[in-house]
């Protein structure tokens, strides 16, 4: 078994125990969170996945519409790919 | 013997006799003068401590001792120690000078109970911190530190302004909280510059990863943070603060998505987290101002921690950008599992320190009912764990297998982050003696079920729609327009559209200049006039002349 999938047990695992855990806690406790909504069943996981997609999707949207740009677009900058073909960083790195 | 001395004192000592030092023993004077500090301020010196001096009539406070100042003190002290042991290879003066220097202004800038103190050592902190840039003597160092000098030197001048507006207003040099009022106004503006507040704050992923490897950790430690120190002292309760925090918390997550270098996405990160402790300053209360000051020991720690992470890559690989980098975690898996630490911390795992801390940031913003702005910490938290926790280590570590020559990493360097690491779990298991040190008494459990099920879920399910989503936050070779775009860029439409046409006024009136000269020179000159004129005339006539021509004016002025 690969370490990725071995992750990805170990995360399913983890999200499993702790909705497990907030059936439980939403059952046997009543607690006082003035956060919108939080107490009820689920709350934080579509919460984690809603702010996931805004970033990850909202951020590649704003690349697309020009604020990412190549390596070279400042000039007095230049190229400065580490992929192998232009401008490595010095060997003797400080 | 070191007791009583100023903490800025003994670095400013230690800077002057690390310059002359020989390179076997000048490593471990630089650690042992921020282990004298941390003995100082653990055990030494006493809230309410005080210096007072006169200068020019005017009443200064070089040194006024509190509990606020102290842990972020401690915090500096303690970093400054790590980058101590993490640059203990490192045998270059200019960059351990430069590092005494810059943590003995921000220690300054902490102590100063006066405005006219903080003023100077607020400079001394962006000449010595532009070094630390311009050492890293990659191909864009001295460029950018050039551009970080300027933009500081920038916010320094409207700290000045601000400064001698305040004292015209009000006649006192003190530094307390100010009112709403412009020489208030421009100070805090001095400090939202160093805080990098957007759109103010683009210096500092353009300048701090192109800081050297070891003078990057002490970037990420000194200039923001002795900034938020400021604000609290200054601006706490401020409102503008709190929309600022909660933009700065969001700007860096979104920019971190985009972002290929290790130690620039880094950066945004320093960006999104201190707003975390702008937004509390803003709040301004009792248990706020305790969060920010936990929030800022924590993250001078963590973020110090993760830096090092970067810069043991960099050090080792010679490569920060993930498109270069994949698949080394057999040849650093020391730094992976350190570095892990960090970003584990930074992203609030409970038994950490990011945990605690920014449970008392986001209770302070549900205490006082701002549910938006501790919703929208939490949304920032998860951005935090997706790049710092997850997609920095998967595409450095992980990810694709390169082949590429790996050098050792030094021991020191080990120790350095060991350092750190121990830190960011103390005080995430051991968080009472961490609460004695805060500003004001604070009764909060930040483990209780609720908390940990639902810090795990929101973690949990993160790192689920990573794996999901893996294919699309595989960093690309490419670059962030940020704000210094109008500094970098339209700088030159700008010089087209203003600069160019005034300095034709400049270049047209030099010409018609040079033609009157032209023209005088040849109507005296010429023959038909006067022959040769200056050699016909006696020198004596001609002065006679003059002297005449005078008399004339003069009686002329004179009568009329």
């Amino acid at each position: 078994m690969t370490r990725s999938r071995k992750l990805v047990i170990v995360a399913l695992g983890a999200a499993a125990i702790s909705i497990v855990a907030d059936v439980f806690l939403t059952i046997s406790e009543h607690h006082a969170t003035p956060l919108w909504g939080s107490g009820l069943l689920g709350y934080w996981p579509v919460f984690a996945v809603f702010w996931f997609a805004i970033f990850v999707f909202g951020s590649k949207w704003l690349g697309t519409i020009g604020v990412q740009q190549g390596e070279d677009y400042y000039p007095e900058s230049g190229p400065d790919s580490e992929t192998g073909a232009v401008g490595e960083r010095r060997d003797d790195v400080r | 013997m070191f007791a009583n001395l100023p903490p800025f004192l003994v670095l400013m000592i230690a800077a002057a006799v690390v310059a002359i030092l020989g390179r076997r023993v000048r490593g471990w004077a630089f650690i042992a003068a921020f282990g004298v500090v941390v003995a100082q301020l653990l055990f030494w010196l006493e809230p309410g401590t005080t210096i007072d001096a006169t200068w020019l009539g005017f009443d200064l406070t070089p040194m006024s001792v509190d509990k606020l100042s102290i842990v972020f003190a401690l915090a500096f002290a303690l970093v400054g120690m790590a980058g101590g042991f993490y640059a203990l290879h490192m045998r270059e003066r200019g960059q351990q000078v430069a590092a005494l220097l810059y943590a003995s202004a921000a220690m300054g800038v902490l102590f100063a109970g006066d405005l006219l103190t903080l003023l100077v050592f607020w400079e001394i902190m962006a000449v010595a911190s532009a070094y630390l840039v311009y050492a890293g003597r990659y191909r864009d160092s001295s460029n950018a530190a050039m551009r970080y000098l300027l933009v500081h030197v920038t916010g320094g001048a409207l700290l000045l302004a601000g400064i001698l507006i305040h004292i015209g207003e009000t006649g006192s040099v003190a530094f307390d909280l100010f009112e709403v009022s412009l020489g208030g106004s421009l100070v805090l503006a001095g400090f939202a510059v160093n805080a990098a507040i957007p759109p103010l704050h683009a210096w500092l992923p353009d300048a701090y990863p192109e800081g050297s490897v070891t003078g990057m950790v002490f970037l990420s430690a000194f200039t923001t943070k002795t900034a938020v120190y400021t604000l609290l002292r200054g601006f706490a309760g401020w409102d503008i603060l709190i929309y600022g925090g909660v933009a700065m918390a969001l700007y860096g997550v979104v920019y971190a998505v985009l972002e290929n270098d290790t130690r620039r996405l880094l950066a945004y990160h320093i960006v999104s987290q201190v707003g975390f402790m702008v937004a509390a300053a803003g709040i301004g209360t009792e248990m706020a101002v305790n969060g920010a000051a936990a929030h800022a020991f924590a993250h001078v720690l963590y973020k110090g921690l993760l830096v090092m992470g970067a810069g043991a890559v960099l050090y080792a690989t010679g490569k920060s950008k993930m498109t270069g980098l994949g698949g080394i975690v057999h040849l650093l898996p020391w730094v992976m599992a350190l570095y892990m630490i960090g970003g584990f911390a930074i992203s609030g795992f409970p038994l950490l320190s990011g945990y605690v801390a920014k449970s008392i940031v986001i209770e302070a913003a549900e205490n006082v009912n701002l549910i938006w702005v501790a919703l929208l910490l939490y949304a920032a938290s998860i951005g935090t764990f997706l790049h710092t926790g997850l997609k920095l280590p998967y595409f450095t570590w992980f990810g694709p297998m390169r082949e590429m020559p790996v050098r050792a990493i030094p021991a020191g360097m080990y120790a350095g982050m060991g350092l750190a690491a121990a830190v960011c779990i103390g005080v995430g298991v051991y968080h009472y003696p961490f609460y004695a040190m805060l500003p004001y008494p604070i009764d909060f459990q930040p483990y209780t079920s609720y908390k940990l099920i639902h810090t795990a879920e929101y973690l949990t399910f993160t790192a689920l729609a990573f794996w999901l989503f893996l294919e699309a936050l595989k960093p690309k070779a490419a670059i962030s327009i940020d704000t210094d775009w109008i500094y970098r860029r339209a700088a030159r439409p700008a010089d087209a559209l203003v600069l160019t046409p005034i300095m034709a006024v400049f270049e047209a009136g030099a010409r018609l200049r040079d033609a009157v000269v032209a023209s005088a020179t040849r109507f005296v000159m010429q023959p038909g006039i006067s022959g040769n004129w200056e050699r016909e005339v006696p020198v004596g006539v001609a002065a006679v002349g003059v002297f005449v021509m005078f008399v004339v004016l003069l009686m002329w002025g004179l009568v009329g």
